[in-house]
């Protein structure tokens, strides 16, 4: 086993790893750009090297930078998280090159799935079914205007490398691909180092439906179910959950079968998930293989018991996968909600900023995944993501019960979080029917606004509280104002009410 | 102490007064209310709130911001205005008063492209600038035809919201100036 691990990743995900890392009594090294100095991860981490200013081509996307840190830390393996080099082939050989053990699959395996076109023929030849689209990525305009024709309008022009929806349009007509494809290519490049794209048929309704699949390196391969990630906004996930609700056992099966086959046909080695778009008559069709630790890779760790992170460090060293398909079984619900730093109520527009202040939610059954804490900076530079709240319950009705109570115990001041919203979408008739789509939040969620809430007047109170009770490190002029003697809560410090 | 609070759009106007070392008393949507006030921490109260003889326990928390403050109550973090502040400062934020008309970006961000340059006859709904905050790109467009008076930004520079982007001198005025 690794006796040091560099974590080339920021945020929640980056403090994820290295929990794990201190959990399997492995060091872990940190690295960070001039934005996230003062940031969570750099905190947790037995170490941090700096990369250099905030912009990610010069500090995360910068692969020699990495490579330099782990060789000066002395670190034998990188986990790259999710997003920035996770999926760069190139990088996962540069590492090979120098000596150092990339924790995830061999560039030949992202290079035979990471990029979607490459990943498509792949899937055709092994008879797994596939979006009608291009096969290649291209950046001429004339060429994209003549294979959206062939495809038929409306398509979606998507980035060749990468996920998360960076990069991805809508296009209706060919008077908007012109447009549309230069800023998607922008937005690849930015994201992702990468700016191919292509286009794809768009389906109106379809589901998201993914299966996470373990790989070791002698042949072991297996798939830990599926997650449900319907739920989007601007083609990024919000809401993801497990089982998912349209599954049959049989269907479940078969998608499960046809992920572990993708996932040989490629000699894919370590987490990876394999997405699909299930359409609303059960037919599937293979979307991409994301050949990397997902966003929403918790819902499964607790519906199956197995420890994600743990397994890739695992694999990485070279063990033996000691878990059979036979093994893994799902039990209860899980849901995720991913907390981001947006505004719900004006088109999801980022709200970087200071946070004042943040309590995050407790209880049975529940899970935190978060970067941020009070005082923390939310930079512009990176992804909205603050966190993830998880939960398990028995059933779906229960873990949605859960959501929506954790949601409300949730207190982030100081930017605008989309955690009233979330709460909503939860509560909405059509989602606790299990009827969701990708188009979910446009349909029943266009134009949402905050309910006129009983809750202004305790918020108005706290208000009158907070101005008339300064703080007792603040006193007001003259003084006196702060408690002469302890109140029993303060007394009381160690209970938690 | 009178309150004059803006959030979401609804003004809230009430008064609050300090009656013991660890109570006030509030007037409030024509109700009287008495309340026993335990400071936990900088950001947490506990709250004892009695209304017609019934009492019931919050837990709130709340955090100072330049011109108001943030509170969370009952799951809903929010940002309450403090509009007593608000004529003191008026004038300071220019952008934001132009209104929705003015070219300036929802979120503090990064200008990544400017498709015009001074001179150019915009329609409606044209580019004007490309901004990027959190790896999204957002596409900031005229409100109203006009001709590109002014660029205030390049591309690279860090921008705030209130910060006018591009001065655009509507048609009519173009017009009647011309």
């Amino acid at each position: 086993m690794f006796a040091k691990i560099l974590v080339a990743n920021r945020g929640e995900i980056a403090c994820r790893v290295i929990r794990a890392l201190k959990e399997m009594g492995i060091k872990s090294v940190a690295v960070y750009s001039e934005a996230d100095a003062a940031s969570l991860h750099v905190r947790l981490a037995d170490e941090a090297v700096l990369l250099g200013p905030a912009e990610p081509a010069l500090s995360y996307l910068d692969a020699g930078k990495i490579i330099a840190a782990a060789k000066e830390t002395g670190a034998e393996a990188i986990h790259p998280g999710y997003g920035f080099l996770s999926e760069n082939a190139d990088f996962a050989d540069a590492c090979q090159q120098a000596g150092i053990v990339f924790i995830g699959p061999p560039g030949s395996a992202i290079r035979a799935l990471g990029r979607k076109t490459a990943g498509r023929r792949l899937m055709m030849q092994n008879n797994v079914p596939v979006i009608p689209g291009m096969e290649r990525p291209s950046a001429d305009i004339g060429l994209l205007q003549k294979e959206a024709a062939r495809i038929g309008y409306p398509v979606l022009v998507k980035a060749a490398a990468g996920g998360g929806g960076k990069g991805m349009r809508v296009v209706a007509s060919e008077r908007e691909l012109p447009e549309a494809a230069t800023a998607a290519g922008a937005e690849a490049k930015a994201a992702f180092g990468d700016g191919g794209i292509y286009l794809e048929k768009y389906l109106a309704r379809p589901r998201h439906v993914e299966v996470q699949v373990l790989c070791d390196r002698h042949g072991n391969a297996i798939h830990l179910l599926e997650r449900e990630c319907s739920i989007q906004r601007r083609h990024q996930k919000i809401i993801e959950e497990t089982p998912s609700p349209a599954l049959t056992p049989e269907l479940r099966e078969k998608m499960g079968k046809a992920a572990v086959a993708a996932a040989l046909s490629a000699s894919y080695v370590n987490a990876g998930t394999v997405e699909f778009l299930l359409d609303s008559d059960g037919s599937f069709y293979f979307l991409e293989v994301n050949t990397r630790l997902q966003v929403e890779h918790p819902i499964t760790e607790l519906v199956t018991g197995v420890d994600l992170v743990r397994r890739q460090v695992e694999v990485a060293a070279g063990l033996p996968l000691d878990l059979r398909q036979e093994d893994i079984r799902g039990r209860g619900h899980a849901i995720e909600c991913r907390i981001c730093g947006e505004d719900p109520e004006n088109n999801f527009f980022p709200s970087p900023g200071k946070v004042l202040f943040v309590k995050e939610p407790a209880g049975p059954f529940i899970r935190n995944d978060s970067g941020i804490f009070t005082g923390a900076v939310v930079p512009v530079e990176y992804d909205p993501l603050l966190g993830k709240l998880i939960v398990w319950a028995e059933d779906r009705e229960r873990a949605i019960s859960r959501m929506r109570r954790a949601l409300a115990d949730y207190a982030v001041l100081g930017i605008t979080t989309i955690i009233p919203f979330l709460s909503d979408v939860l509560g909405s008739e059509a989602f606790r029917k299990g009827d969701t789509h990708t188009r979910f939040i446009e349909e029943h969620f266009g134009d949402w606004k905050q309910a006129a809430p009983e809750q202004d007047l305790t918020a108005l109170l706290a208000y009158a509280a907070d101005s008339l009770f300064p703080r007792a490190a603040k006193p007001a002029a003259g003084g006196g104002e702060g408690p002469a003697f302890p109140s029993p809560w303060q007394s009381l410090g160690g209970f938690r009410l | 102490m009178d309150f004059r609070l803006e959030t979401l759009g609804n003004p809230h106007d009430f008064s609050a007064e300090k009656t013991a070392a660890d109570e006030m008393s509030a007037k409030i949507n024509g109700k009287e209310l008495r309340i026993t006030v335990t400071r936990i921490s900088d950001f947490e109260i506990f709250l004892s709130i009695t209304e017609d003889g019934r009492t019931r326990n919050r837990r709130v928390f709340v955090a100072d911001a330049s011109d108001g403050k943030w509170v969370a109550a009952g799951g809903l973090s929010r940002f309450y205005r403090d509009l007593t502040q608000e004529k003191a400062r008026k004038g300071r934020k220019k952008g934001l008063a132009e209104g929705p008309k003015a070219i300036t970006p929802p979120m503090p961000a990064v200008v990544v492209r400017i498709p015009v340059t001074v001179g150019d006859s915009v329609q409606a709904g044209d580019p004007v600038i490309v901004v990027s905050a959190m790896k999204m790109e957002t596409t900031l467009m005229a409100s109203f035809a006009g001709r590109v008076e002014k660029i205030n930004a390049a591309v690279g520079d860090k921008v705030m919201p209130g910060e006018i982007l591009v001065d655009i001198v509507p048609a009519e005025e173009t017009q009647k100036t011309e």
